[in-house]
């Protein structure tokens, strides 16, 4: 009689769904399969999941009260963290643990297995980044609304659960695969663009700069990485990186590491140009092969765990694409990036300014740092960087733990600590490139396409060598270069190096070569450069001599002598001082010659 | 007095060194009011022993010694600082000499563990790393054997640790292990079958097919053989445990959905005692239910909950000695009970 009234209730409820239900779907998991309905196993199709009152009413199956429990973390995550699977999502997880259905699909980022001490016992090694990362969207939590997260409107077909908790029946409707007919997977809307996403993730930049991402209708399918029925780069949108479930063993749902998820198009694949061609070259911004790292997206000056710039001389040194770009906000205005080589400066943007552009009043700043913080010049956070230094700032300015020594010797390095960039451009700084703001030198001989008020960017010296500033065609920014420190150009740094207009090719981009080695340089760089055979590192410092370091008499011009070069003159004295314009007084001993107080 | 304190010396230093030379400390004994199961006032059959990982495994705080010596070679003491074992999700389990090994399909290792001493080596195939290890059996002589649902076959681990697959091409996604008569038996839920196989890796037999009565199978999840040969196994979506022989014949089943009394909701792993008792996981009522030999309701052990005695969504299940293992997957642990009575009827 029961049995009969059960039935009967569920046949009733189907008929108010009025679709053609559960039966045609994969949760038909009757021994019957999909397929014509009998109507006398109706019930049995429900039974699977609804699992009927019965029994003989002995033992005590009742549930007990739940008691504390490790949580899914995130650096980033506002809500409270969730509790164990609840309610319905239990439920789905009984039967999509692997037996029945598969589980949490494993993605191609691996989880190391860990190994033993020789004594066997278990070498407590890193845990997951010390937390509970599950590799799929958290469930079986009241999500907190927060300027990043609303909760779903009313009308939507996206719901939380009864009690305000995100389940797994937010997104997916277990009886019914109509909501999304091309994406299938029990969808409740369809997710092309994301939309689904966006129901509840709020992104703003990413339609109102818009994002490359959002707008590019490049070929992005399954052969290439789409895991969505999708074709495009914005129909994929958030899918094109992030996955639900069977994510990689980084944060934030990424398909594999916050790098290697970029090379999914970045590398001549989808987009343009090919990084991944720069990145391998000898010198480069390490981002691929060195995962996991130490980048954390909630890292920054007032995070402890997680400080940047960093605050502990032994901390691990970073970088990841998404410490200078950040793929929701970046854009571009349409700016051309032709460059010549040799000549005039590389200024990306610069005038092009259209209307509403986001980033208008950073004429300075290219849109690929959109949506980017950075330190500003006096050591505090900005949130969307303004000037390119600023987001370069992040690590090599203020970091406790930039390399203390320059490379050897033999690799063609310099002995000179690595210094405080930050104060060693500064507009208070003894000498300085002009990175900041104007130089102090009134007078700077044979510069090219460039005044004594202009401002240079750090990429008009640290750039690829085969991108748009030396007149290739690769992509443009410091990835990766052959020249040693990154630079763009070549700059020897050996002593009794034959000059050449080769050997210092970066610094002719800027300083005249003919001018350099004429009367009007002010300076016999003819003898010292060309004859005696030294570089032009041996006496200046590429960056600047902040004023803790250095002073205006021994450091103008920016002066900086390389000390396994240049030794004290036999009397110990090692110095120069400026005496004014185009006048001033060496001594030390070079290549075997004295300078004793020998002025020019 | 000088000849005293020297003698203290040496005893102090005599402490010292046996003190540093001991193994890790047995199990601390279940405390007075470990939950048991019939509840008080009946006599108990069940009572919870403890978990693993337990606080033997806990993070080790570091020494004064361990932090100069990190001042002193410029080790970041939070890239040093070693954190407990941590299983993703646990799943596939059989008890052994001195413990249990546990699979973890989504942490992808298979762990060896000796819980009297608290010691976990995991089993690595240097040529086979580990897509989806859902169920593991030990075979007579020692090797090891695990069902790996992902590469859709077993993995046969000598004691040496040579690796060699069975099975492949044969089976779809295997889920449940079980040794009987010889042979080892493999449940194949999405083909809803048992596959037989011999000691050279061979098949021998197959058997089960699709259907909701009698002989037909629902996605079988799991097996397991009793002493008199006959395989017992969990029909998953036929909410029952069905009995063959270990030709293949159809002997009969029990069990039935429900959500009380011995009723299933989603029935998981099963093991059996030296006595013929059917112990059964249910994911849906976190509870461990017991049968007789006969097929007849005795117990439910557990409860929803994280605490002590209590699942969220328990797996596998193994019985070694006096000791029951239940992998209560969702907390990330394993439970271990004691079997009061040692088990026999």
């Amino acid at each position: 009689m029961r049995w009969l009234l059960a039935s009967l209730l569920l046949l009733a409820a189907r008929m108010a769904l009025g679709q053609a239900g559960v039966m045609a779907t994969k949760h038909n998991l009757s021994a019957s399969g999909p397929g014509p309905i009998k109507s006398e196993v109706e019930s049995q199709v429900c039974v699977f999941c609804h699992v009927p009152h019965g029994g003989r009413g002995l033992g005590n199956n009742r549930p007990l009260s739940a008691t504390s429990y490790q949580p899914y973390a995130s650096s980033t995550l506002v809500s409270q963290p969730p509790d164990r699977p609840s309610g319905s999502t239990r439920i789905c997880l009984s039967c999509h643990d692997g037996t029945i259905a598969v589980g949490r699909t494993l993605a191609s980022g691996q989880i190391p297995v860990q190994g033993t001490d020789p004594t066997g016992r278990l070498s407590l090694g890193r845990s997951n980044l010390g937390t509970d990362l599950r590799k799929s969207h958290p469930v079986s939590f009241v999500p907190a609304t927060s300027p990043r997260f609303r909760a779903p409107p009313a009308s939507d077909p996206v719901k939380l659960d009864g009690q305000g908790r995100l389940e797994c029946i937010s997104c997916h409707d277990p009886h019914s695969n109509e909501g999304a007919p091309v994406d299938g997977k029990f969808l409740v809307k369809p997710n092309r663009a994301s939309t689904l996403c966006l129901t509840c993730h709020v992104e703003p930049a990413w339609t109102s700069n818009p994002s490359v991402h959002q707008a590019s209708t490049a070929t992005y399918d399954g052969p290439l990485g789409a895991t969505t029925p999708y074709k495009t780069v914005a129909d994929n949108a958030c899918s094109a990186c992030h996955t639900s479930h069977g994510a990689a063993t980084t944060a934030r749902l990424l398909k594999d590491g916050p790098s290697k998820v970029c090379m999914q198009c970045h590398s001549g694949k989808v987009a343009q140009r090919d990084l991944s061609a720069d990145f391998a070259k000898p010198y480069s911004h390490p981002a691929l092969g060195h995962e996991p790292s130490s980048h954390d997206a909630a890292e920054g000056p007032g995070n402890e765990l997680d400080a940047l710039p960093e605050t502990r001389a032994t901390a691990r040194r970073h970088v990841e694409c998404v410490d200078c770009h950040n793929p929701h906000a970046v854009y571009s205005n349409g700016a051309s990036r032709r460059r010549l080589p040799g000549s005039a400066r590389s200024r990306p943007e610069s005038g092009l300014v259209l209307e509403g552009d986001p980033l208008a009043q950073g004429a300075r700043l290219s849109r690929s740092f959109a949506g980017v913080w950075g330190i500003d010049r006096n050591g505090s956070k900005v949130d969307q960087a303004q000037y390119e230094y600023e987001v370069c700032f992040k690590c090599h300015a203020d970091s406790a733990n930039r390399p203390l020594r320059g490379p050897s010797r033999s690799q063609g390095g310099l002995r000179r600590p690595s210094s405080n960039l930050r104060l060693a451009t500064d507009l208070g700084a003894v000498s300085y490139h002009p990175i900041q703001g104007p130089g102090r030198n009134p007078g700077v001989p044979g510069l090219i396409g460039l005044t004594e008020t202009s401002v240079i960017y750090c990429t008009d010296c640290h750039n690829s060598d085969t991108g748009p500033g030396n007149g290739g065609d690769g992509p443009a920014g410091p990835h990766g270069s052959s020249f040693p420190y990154l630079l763009e150009r070549n700059l020897a740094t050996d002593d009794f190096t034959p000059e050449s207009e080769e050997a210092y090719a970066l610094c002719y981009k800027c300083h005249d070569r003919g001018v350099l080695y004429s009367e009007s340089s002010g300076f016999p760089h003819l003898a010292h450069v060309q004859r005696a055979r030294t570089p032009c590192t041996v006496c200046h410092d590429s960056h600047g001599v902040s004023a803790l370091e250095g002073n205006p008499a021994s450091n103008a011009h920016l002066i900086n002598f390389d000390l396994t070069i240049v030794q004290p003159s036999s009397g110990g004295q090692l110095n120069y001082t400026s005496m004014g314009p185009r006048r001033g007084m060496c001594s030390m001993r070079c290549h075997f010659v004295e300078h004793k107080g020998t002025m020019y | 007095m000088f000849q005293r304190s020297r003698q203290r010396v040496r005893a102090a230093a005599a402490a010292v060194l046996l003190a540093s030379c001991a193994h890790a400390p047995p199990p601390p004994p279940p405390p007075p009011d470990a939950p048991a199961w019939p509840p008080p006032p009946e006599i108990a059959r069940i009572r919870f022993e403890g978990t693993f990982p337990d606080a033997r495994i806990a993070p080790e705080k570091p020494s004064i010694w361990q932090r100069a010596l990190e001042v002193i070679l410029g080790i970041d003491p939070a890239e040093a600082r070693r954190e407990g074992l941590y299983l993703h999700r646990p799943f596939g389990i059989a008890a052994s000499d001195r413990g249990f090994v546990l699979t973890d399909p989504d942490g992808r290792a298979v762990l060896k563990v000796d819980w009297l001493a608290a010691k976990a080596v995991p089993v690595v195939c240097a040529d086979h790393p580990w897509e989806m290890p859902m169920a593991v059996a030990l075979g007579p002589s020692g090797e090891l054997y695990v069902a790996d649902g992902g590469a859709g076959a077993v993995v046969r681990v000598e004691p040496g640790g040579a690796c060699s697959l069975i099975g492949t091409g044969a089976l779809e996604r295997p889920t449940g292990l079980a040794f009987s008569s010889g042979s080892l038996f493999v449940v194949d839920p999405p083909r809803h079958q048992v596959v037989a196989f011999g000691p050279d890796g061979r098949e021998r037999i197959r058997f089960g097919a699709r259907g909701d009565s009698g002989s037909g199978l629902n996605f079988p999840t799991a097996i397991a053989a009793s002493t008199d040969g006959t395989l017992l196994v969990v029909d998953a979506l036929n909410f029952r445990v069905a009995r063959f022989s270990a030709q293949g014949e159809f002997l009969g089943a029990f069990g039935t959905a429900g959500d009380g009394g011995g009723a299933f909701g989603r029935p998981k792993a099963i093991a059996m005692d030296a006595g013929g008792k059917a112990y059964i996981s249910d994911a849906h009522h976190d509870v461990v239910i017991i049968f007789s030999p006969a097929g007849d309701f005795e117990l439910a052990v557990g409860g929803s909950g994280a605490g002590a005695g209590t699942f969220t969504l328990p797996a596998g299940v193994a019985i070694g000695g006096d000791f029951l293992y239940v992998v209560d997957s969702y907390n990330h642990r394993v439970e271990v009970f004691r079997i009061l009575g040692g088990g026999k009827p």
